[in-house]
């Protein structure tokens, strides 16, 4: 069931309406109805998997409580890897197991050694990787007696199986998501009004931006080799709004979705694209999983406070981890490893935290300055993106050279570049808005206070007519395949 | 939560208004052909009426396989074919009441593909206005559930030709009567090339005729209604289920192909059986030994020589069920 369906514009009322009315304020009732939604959500995908959802919960709420019972270290740290292998080797199994096994077949044949190894024929659960993270943080909270158990196992599968953020995030903490369950949920109307207008800037953005600029990233990608330079550069510049505006798109719906039910989830993205350098672009782009990883992996490794080399290998893990962690191949680890040299420099110079603020605070405009920081950041961005896209790291560096051929000075075009136009002023648009949103949540919640009711509805209007006139087939989001 | 409530509402209310009078049904449209293809042939052709007796119609597996001279020469009766690409029963049995409604006389051959009665099938072109008209409003939303852009346009086409019904524009029709030298038939030449085997596979998995098949839903009971009218119409009417190559055959047997067309063959036959002035052939079943693959263009449509056997074929098997009538 994906947030962009029929089936959840049914299923969100339902829900909605069954959560208000039958529970009475009753947040017992309230987290028992949310554990069944959530469960029947995501046995839409696929009821089987339902068992490795529930077996993932099962697991890490036991070693959770014996964990915190371990009378001593020793025991503490044996169920504390018990359950980090078995989510991890889960993680491993059904997501990279094939890659290892072809990789390490390649690796020895071209060393002469023909080895046959057999394949799993196994679909990827989807979201395995959020809901694996999301345990994986609350055993990590636990051990490090950040947080108290939770006894009471309903409660803790809504923690771990929320369904607004159960198949693409945004990866929870306990700390956070944990409290706003164990308490009564009281209806909130302004909560309420401004979470619907969340989903529907979610949908716009993946419906009327993602989806639409999808199909000239790939009818580009899918033919680099008979387009020019320019064309290709075109092509890239599509993916590069269609993965913002697909996954912030979903974490849009997602934290609209949790709102209407009286609970709020992190924030995943920050207007990336307005980033003054690199560092900054991933303190503002899919934020949970940045600092998931900067508080689960960088910071045990030592962080930033054993000198130079340590920095720098630190960060280097972390960006090899995460680009690995997007999909088992190398070019996401590539597409890593770019973005850790991008941050480099920063690094050697200890300029990473330059830029905390908000671009051009209290400004209409950028300074000459900002602006071209943000031009030079935002094309280091796209040409990562080139191997995020591509299907292997050979065809990521063909369409690079094919940018770079003598073509990329020409006016851009392939088939269907006359329907498009009207995709890219939308586009232009939806920057121009986000641009002056920025000092939001998301683009669209301040407009309450600054515009009457009958603009903002006509806005709504305008909004919801124009997902409609541009929806095309319904396309699933980037980040589930994760 | 009233309030809440209250406000989704007022804002909903002028959106629904608006929304169901976009798609609002247009009862006048059942009366017109909402093909414009169909209706620019059926003028280009110059029929006249009172010398005709067999109208051949349909989709592609008429117009390309059924060659009009052959039947005049094989049945001594005078024969045309208006069948246009696409074109479905409902739409056949539209053009049937508005053009040749009082022609007692007249027989039809209908070819009658199956993808018209799946309710999957509304890639581009395989959905007739007639049939969107036909459809309820709840109908049209399952069936575009997944593409709702597609049944806005739907709904934007059937707009514009409830325009045109209401002023009564229809220059837009492009005549040329020379485009059909063949009294309607158009002749396909070659031979399809075999495939590779994943190739092939891709093709089966993404064939737009038998995308989430599903035979028994809204397109069928709109299809049920179509033989009704034709019942009452009372012309002699053969409709035939077209023949497929030994290739593609061996390729989908027991596949879902083959269960949805065997379903829909099965169906036809039972349901047809209900009327008397109609017959049905099923060619996807009964195969016909002279038609090899060496006949077909590609792996459902007959080229020039099939379509001169199978029209041999099919006029003496008209001839036998109009001689026994």
């Amino acid at each position: 069931m994906l947030f962009n369906s029929l089936d959840f514009a049914i299923f969100l009322p339902v829900v909605f309406i069954l959560y208000w009315f039958t529970t009475k304020g009753n947040y017992r009732l309230q987290n028992f109805l949310l554990l069944i939604a959530s469960y029947f959500f995501y046995g839409c995908w696929d009821w089987r998997f339902l068992f490795l959802l529930f077996f993932s919960t099962l697991l890490d709420f036991y070693t959770g409580i014996k964990i915190h019972e371990a009378t001593n270290q020793k025991n503490k740290l044996l169920w504390l890897w018990l359950s980090v292998t078995v989510n991890l080797g889960f993680l491993g199994i059904f997501k990279y197991y094939n890659f290892f096994a072809t990789s390490f077949a390649s690796g020895l044949s071209l060393l002469g050694f023909q080895t046959n190894f057999t394949s799993l024929q196994v679909l990827l659960p989807v979201g395995i990787s959020f809901y694996t993270f999301h345990g994986l943080s609350y055993i990590i909270d636990l051990y490090k007696n950040r947080i108290a158990p939770e006894r009471n196992f309903v409660n803790y599968s809504v923690f771990v199986s929320f369904f607004p953020l159960l198949v693409a995030g945004p990866i929870e903490r306990a700390t956070h998501l944990l409290p706003q369950i164990l308490k009564k949920r009281e209806f909130d109307y302004s909560k309420a009004v401004d979470g619907m207008r969340q989903i529907l800037w979610g949908l716009f953005k993946k419906i009327v931006i993602a989806d639409n600029c999808a199909e000239y990233a790939n009818t580009i990608f899918n033919n680099s080799e008979g387009y020019s330079g320019s064309t290709n550069v075109l092509g890239a510049l599509f993916f590069t709004f269609q993965i913002y505006c697909d996954f912030s798109g979903y974490s849009d719906i997602a934290l609209g979705t949790a709102r209407l039910f009286g609970i709020d989830l992190l924030r995943n993205f920050a207007f990336p694209y307005f980033s003054r350098d690199v560092a900054e672009f991933w303190r503002r782009w899919h934020i949970s999983l940045s600092s998931w990883f900067k508080d689960y992996l960088y910071i045990p490794l030592g962080g930033s406070k054993g000198g130079l080399w340590l920095k720098i290998r630190n960060t280097f893990i972390i960006f090899i981890v995460s680009g690995f962690w997007h999909g088992a191949n190398w070019t996401f680890v590539v597409w890593g490893l770019l973005n850790a040299l991008y941050i480099l420099p920063s690094i050697v110079f200890n300029t990473n935290r330059n830029n905390l603020d908000i671009v051009a605070n209290g400004k209409y405009l950028p300074s000459l300055k900002e602006l071209f920081a943000m031009i030079f950041t935002f094309v280091l961005t796209v040409f990562a993106w080139i191997f995020f896209r591509a299907s292997s790291v050979r065809g990521a560096f063909r369409y690079i050279s094919e940018i770079f051929s003598g073509s990329l000075f020409t006016t851009p075009y392939f088939p269907g570049i006359g329907r498009s136009l009207p995709i890219i002023f939308i586009t232009c648009l939806f920057l121009i808005v986000e641009w002056f949103g920025r000092t939001n949540q998301y683009a669209m919640e301040g407009i309450e206070a600054k515009l009457n009711r009958p603009t903002r509805w006509t806005i709504y209007y305008g909004i919801i007519l124009a997902i409609f006139y541009f929806a095309g087939k319904e396309q699933q989001f980037i980040y589930f395949q994760f | 939560m009233k309030r809440f409530a209250i406000q989704l509402l007022k804002f909903a209310i002028p959106f629904v208004l608006l929304f169901s009078l976009f798609l609002s049904d247009f009862p006048v449209l059942n009366y017109e052909i909402l093909n414009s293809e169909l209706e620019e042939k059926i003028i280009s052709l110059k029929i006249d009426t009172s010398r005709l007796n067999i109208i051949i119609a349909g989709d592609s597996r008429a117009e390309r396989q059924l060659m009009p001279a052959i039947f005049n020469t094989n049945t001594g009766l005078s024969t045309i074919n208006i069948a246009t690409t696409g074109c479905d029963l409902v739409t056949v049995v539209s053009a049937i009441k508005k053009k040749y409604a009082d022609s007692a006389k007249l027989c039809f051959i209908i070819s009658a593909s199956s993808w018209q009665v799946n309710d999957g099938a509304i890639d581009h072109g395989y959905l007739s206005l007639n049939c969107f008209q036909k459809l309820s409003k709840i109908g049209k939303f399952i069936l575009y559930k997944k593409y709702l852009s597609e049944l806005l346009g739907m709904q934007v086409q059937l707009f514009k030709e409830f325009v045109h019904s209401v002023v009564g524009n229809r220059n837009c029709l492009r005549i040329d009567s020379n485009a059909y030298p063949e009294l309607g038939f158009i002749g396909i030449e070659g031979r399809f090339k075999v495939q590779d085997k994943s190739s092939l596979n891709t093709l089966l998995s993404n064939h737009s005729w038998y995308k989430n098949n599903s035979n028994s839903g809204f397109r069928w009971a709109i299809f049920q209604n179509s033989l009704k009218e034709l019942e009452k119409i009372n012309a002699p009417c053969i409709i035939y289920q077209p023949p497929v190559s030994s290739y593609w055959k061996s390729n989908t047997e027991n596949s879902f192909i083959d269960i949805a067309e065997m379903d829909y063959s099965r169906k036809v036959t039972m349901e047809i059986q209900k009327y008397k002035n109609i017959v049905f052939f099923d060619f996807y079943s009964n195969d016909i030994r002279e038609l090899d693959d060496s006949m077909y263009y590609d792996y459902q449509h007959l080229n020039r020589q099939g379509a001169e056997i199978f029209s041999g074929f099919l006029a003496k098997k008209f001839m036998e069920s109009y001689e026994c009538r």
